[in-house]
């Protein structure tokens, strides 16, 4: 039996080296950073071959990508005598360190330049449901960002549970990148995906400034959890002063320094935007972090009584995401925010 | 819950070690009840129909033990058939053949209506019903005894490693292992989880990537002609060989892990000289099943030539019809059983020259791939329009060229490696070398599987039957 076990030891130890070194050596060549997610690879490789077209990014999850629509902003802006032309980088299900890895290589990789950034905050320990155990949820996790997103929720004080699931699911998945878990597949797919993209507009559904549109209207199971939604935002506002040093979570505020700093020394200017959440312990870890960061310029868009236009029931098409109507109102609510910090 | 999910990968473990941790007194209760999670795992709802058929079976195959009446034997056969059958034919034929009443009657001018089941298949219905009849039938011809423990007899029926796609297991072969008290055996424990990881290879790295090639031809055969359909028509057969026969090694492999005998189930089907070996080699479990419980009744082969013929041909008719409630499928199974035909009307002319067995295998590869035209087509129509398009002119080659030399390769590989294991086991060859060859060759093995194996949760071809 113990030979059995040194023999195996010996096999898992041998596969786990092999598979570093093609990790370090091989993928990290063949298969760019953005390589999870096609809707990604395409407003990527979008962005890199009009990037003089545009001056400004958004960048997030669906309340970035179905919620902010760059026309109204940059209209608004027009009125106001600036010249913005901006671009909605944001993808379904994009997790804040995703946003944040998407947006450091779109500068450091592709040297792409901005005069003003847009970058939607949200707490740390999640990965979508859905997502789990798929590319989508590890192809990021680089060994930086594995290290930042265990630490992060280490030091936060998000209940229990939830951080040990956020822990788990960021080793395991971790791990499968390391693994190299279905990599040669993916290989495949994204070359077939650059055969055969057509980059936008041309062939795509996303409108050429990267928004879309929600039309869905909501059902009675959908409006009770619009309920719950909104119960969290307003226990988050009355506490908000509260909020402060003990749920803070240190690692977060510093990738989010570094952000600024790496921003500012390329001439952007970056505005964090902070939308609804679903619990109030989502508010728990954004709230400190929006009380500490220095330098930063936060639309902050949760309090649910003072945008009371924009978050009306009928301006929802699911609990979690405003309609059309809804993203136009929210897209204005952040330009007028904007123009506020705006000479700061 | 999938062999090739991560939820088996936690499950299968913990299985593993809680059962040889326990007691043997209550290992039989801790296996139902994992079985009885794997098998919820799909939908939770789906157990009852699976206790419904154990109660009747277990309760029936007790009063046909016990009676000398003959009669009140028969009876109880006969409900448990029914029982079985009836649950069969209720949840995987009732469409199909309110569909072709409907049809039927639209042809005579008539236009009906029939109520139409809307739920899905449960899952490995066809082989765990085949399973629990095995039993009734082998204790109704004084084979087995009954089994009295109503616990192990559900285990026998919800066993996890072949719960939903066979082995087929008989009652001789699988109740007795359950009373064995089983140790924990290193060597066995080593060679399932060897069988485990070939399965999975089988189905990761070949299957499911030539699934991607079969899939784009056959979900829209009317796109395709000549070559693109024959080579999507080979790779099918591969991918459904490694598909199949990957998920009963991961299921005999994971048996033996536990201690338990599961038996085998393909033997190099593609390397068959004739359609009747070819059917001696691949689902061996379900083949024996209709030899042992439909064709040897019937007669078999000792009656005269016509009904002999009759008795092969109904046989593959109900295998097709077993396998899927289409009609792709039943002509399927005919297909097999008039090359059965064809091949004994042959044999008995030819007397004075023999055939090169190059020319044998060639010919039987070449009729099964005809036939699984039908097993893979969506509908009769399709395999019309595959029939018609693949001797039409040849249109520019469709696949990904290096995901096609991939696949080639791959293909090529396995068929060796099964070449050398047909005349010397390649496992324990692999066994006899040193360890500085050995652990690498594991390892590049664990690492290729990784690599190159598509992890998608992708369902097993046979779960849906």
């Amino acid at each position: 039996m113990k030979q059995i076990l040194i023999k195996a030891a010996l096999i898992i130890t041998l596969a786990i080296l092999l598979n570093l070194f093609l990790y370090s050596a091989i993928y990290t060549r063949l298969l760019p950073y953005s390589w999870g997610s096609n809707e990604l690879l395409d407003k990527r490789e979008f962005l890199r071959r009009n990037a003089a077209k545009y001056n400004s990014l958004f960048i997030g999850s669906s309340k970035t990508h179905n919620q902010i629509h760059p026309q109204i902003f940059d209209e608004k802006a027009r009125e106001n005598g600036l010249d913005i032309r901006s671009y909605n980088c944001g993808v379904g299900g994009l997790t804040p360190l995703e946003s944040l890895h998407i947006y450091e290589n779109l500068l450091l990789h592709d040297s792409l330049s901005f005069k003003y950034v847009f970058i939607e905050l949200d707490w740390i320990a999640t990965i979508k449901v859905e997502n789990l155990n798929s590319v989508r949820s590890f192809y990021w996790l680089t060994p930086r960002n594995y290290n930042f997103s265990i630490s992060s929720i280490l030091n936060s004080t998000v209940p229990i549970m939830r951080s040990a699931w956020g822990l788990f699911h960021y080793s395991l998945n971790y791990g499968e990148n390391l693994m190299n878990i279905g990599k040669v597949h993916e290989y495949f797919k994204y070359k077939n995906f650059v055969a055969n993209q057509k980059f936008l507009p041309s062939d795509s559904n996303i409108m050429y400034n990267g928004y879309i549109p929600m039309s869905h209207k909501m059902n009675s199971t959908e409006y009770s959890l619009y309920s719950e939604v909104v119960g969290s935002a307003r226990l988050a506002v009355r506490n908000y002063p509260d909020l402060v040093d003990q749920h803070l979570s240190q690692p977060y505020l510093d990738r989010l320094q570094h952000i600024i700093s790496i921003s500012k020394q390329r001439g952007i200017i970056t505005f964090f935007i902070v939308p609804l959440q679903w619990k109030y312990y989502q508010y728990e870890q954004l709230i400190p972090i929006i009380n500490k960061i220095k330098g930063a310029r936060t639309i902050c868009l949760f309090d649910i009584d003072r945008y009371a236009n924009i978050y009306q029931v009928d301006n929802f098409a699911d609990p979690n995401h405003l309609n059309e109507k809804g993203a136009k109102l929210y897209t204005e609510e952040i330009f007028n925010q904007f123009l506020k910090l705006y000479g700061k | 819950m999938l062999f090739n999910s991560f939820a088996f990968l936690l499950f299968f473990p913990i299985v593993t070690i809680f059962f040889f941790i326990l007691s043997h007194k209550v290992r039989w209760l801790f296996l139902l009840l994992a079985s009885c999670f794997f098998y919820m795992f799909f939908k939770p709802e789906y157990i009852l129909i699976l206790a419904f058929t154990i109660v009747v079976d277990y309760f029936a195959g007790i009063i046909i033990a016990s009676t000398e009446n003959v009669k009140k034997k028969k009876k109880f056969l006969i409900v448990s058939l029914v029982a079985n059958i009836s649950v069969l034919g209720f949840f995987k034929y009732y469409n199909f053949i309110n569909y072709n009443i409907v049809d039927a009657a639209a042809y005579f001018g008539y236009e009906i209506e029939v109520p139409l089941l809307t739920m899905l298949l449960p899952i490995g219905l066809s082989f765990h019903t085949f399973q629990a009849m095995s039993y009734t039938i082998e204790v109704y011809r004084g084979n087995q005894p009954a089994e009295r423990h109503f616990g192990i007899y559900a285990l026998y029926v919800m066993f996890f490693p072949q719960l939903v796609a066979g082995p087929i297991e008989r009652p001789q072969n699988l109740l007795p292992q359950f009373h064995e008290k089983k140790v924990f055996n290193p060597d066995l424990a080593v060679s399932g989880l060897k069988l485990m990881a070939w399965g999975l290879f089988k189905k990761l790295v070949i299957a499911d990537r030539l699934s991607l090639m079969v899939d784009q031809v056959y979900n829209s055969p009317e796109n395709y002609r000549g070559l693109n359909i024959v080579i999507a028509t080979l790779f099918f057969a591969e991918q459904i060989y490694c598909d199949f026969s990957g998920y009963s090694d991961i299921a005999i492999g994971s048996a033996r892990v536990l201690g338990f005998d599961l038996m085998k189930n393909f033997r190099n089907p593609y390397l068959s000289k004739s359609i009747s070996e070819f059917w001696s080699r691949w689902h061996i479990s379900l083949s024996t099943w209709f030899k042992d419980y439909l064709y040897i009744p019937l007669g078999g082969n000792r009656v005269s030539v016509p009904r002999w013929m009759f008795n092969l041909l109904i046989t593959f008719l109900v295998s097709g019809f077993w396998h899927g409630a289409n009609w792709t499928f039943i002509i399927w199974g005919g297909l097999n059983g008039i090359f059965i035909m064809g091949e004994i009307f042959i044999d008995k002319k030819r007397n004075t020259f023999s055939i090169p067995t190059i020319i044998k295998r060639s010919t039987t590869v070449i009729l099964i791939c005809v036939t699984w035209i039908f097993f893979r087509v969506n509908t009769l129509k399709d395999a019309g329009t595959v029939f018609r398009n693949i001797f039409s002119n040849s249109q520019t080659f469709a696949f990904d060229l290096t995901q096609f030399l991939l696949a080639v390769l791959l293909i090529i590989g396995l068929e060796i490696i099964q070449f050398m294991d047909e005349k010397n086991n390649v496992m324990s060859k692999i066994k006899t070398l040193p360890y500085l060859i050995k652990i690498p060759i594991y390892a590049v093995f664990l690492t290729v599987l990784l690599n190159f194996g598509i992890f998608n949760n992708s369902q097993f071809i046979y779960f849906q039957f």
